[in-house]
């Protein structure tokens, strides 16, 4: 049996919506690092609950830091989207 | 040719601060210093201070050279990501803006580096564990300022495409009720400040590390 294929826009633009869906899966790998910091500040604040304030600082920027790979993802996503 | 909603929000957060900090400077420069400071001037000052001390951790004798255009960056930020609050285009939503934040913090780190450390010694740093790494530094001077452009991008993005969603997806007024408990707290407020204090925190690491002092 062959598959025949009609190669015309809505082929292209249905592929583009399956590759955005499938570069969104790197937004596993920052939500695991984000995670694993919010953790470690938890533990953190237990051993040493004077230092809260500088724990959660330092927590936030690392998980800003960490979202950079999920956020090159979501952009490749959206390009894939709006520009097909 | 016209200007985009999210320039035009640029525009009028520069000139909002245009306008508000030498007001703020005039105030404190005509302060008696034997009365007690009160009102909005008063977190002003406390806010400008804690920031100064901050900075001064990063730069020792240097402090004074850099504090005032972090603090500028730090401001016009964190205006700009909470200007959707106000129901204006988040100017930091639009790509052009945002990888102008790109090269701004790219030529800050470069001119500083290069001014403070001589152009011989910036060279030796960038070959510092090898010659061999020389083009492998170049490629991280450029990476690191193009993503802390991005990352803003990202966030601010992301933050707006849920608000719209929401807005579109829901009927009539109930879609309030989300915008008012999740989209304004988390994505204008929370990630705004995060993202602003985040990109402010991550130019003055880069500077301090491009202008590396033996004294600080």
């Amino acid at each position: 049996m062959i598959l025949l294929v009609e190669y015309n826009d809505f082929f292209v633009s249905g592929l583009a919506m399956l590759g955005a869906g499938i570069a969104m899966i790197g937004g596993l790998g920052s939500g695991i690092g984000q995670g694993i910091a919010a953790g470690k500040a938890v533990e953190a604040v237990g051993r040493q609950p004077e230092a809260t304030g500088r724990i959660t600082t330092t927590m936030l920027v690392g998980q800003a830091m960490a979202e950079t790979t999920g956020l090159y993802s979501l952009i490749i996503a959206f390009v894939l989207i709006f520009t097909t | 040719m016209t200007l985009s909603p999210n320039m035009f929000t640029s525009l009028l957060v520069i000139i909002l601060l245009i306008i508000l900090l030498p007001i703020a400077g005039r105030k404190v420069e005509k302060m008696d210093p034997g009365q007690p400071i009160k009102g909005p001037i008063f977190l002003v000052i406390m806010m400008i201070d804690g920031l100064n001390s901050f900075i001064r951790q990063f730069y020792g004798r240097h402090w004074k050279t850099f504090s005032p255009i972090l603090i500028t960056v730090l401001l016009y930020l964190a205006l700009a990501n909470t200007s959707a609050l106000f129901g204006l285009n988040n100017p930091l939503a639009n790509i052009n803006i945002a990888l102008g934040f790109s090269i701004l913090a790219f030529l800050i780190v470069q001119i500083s580096g290069l001014i403070v450390r001589t152009p011989i010694k910036r060279i030796k740093d960038l070959m510092s564990p090898s010659p061999f790494l020389f083009p492998l530094n170049l490629i991280s001077e450029i990476s690191t300022t193009t993503a802390m452009g991005l990352r803003l991008f990202g966030n601010l993005l992301s933050g707006s495409v849920v608000t719209v969603l929401f807005l579109g997806l829901l009927p009539g007024f109930v879609s309030v009720i989300p915008l008012t408990f999740v989209a304004h707290p988390i994505f204008n407020i929370g990630f705004g400040l995060i993202q602003a204090f985040v990109y402010f925190m991550l130019l003055t690491v880069f500077v301090s590390m491009a202008i590396q002092t033996e004294d600080a």
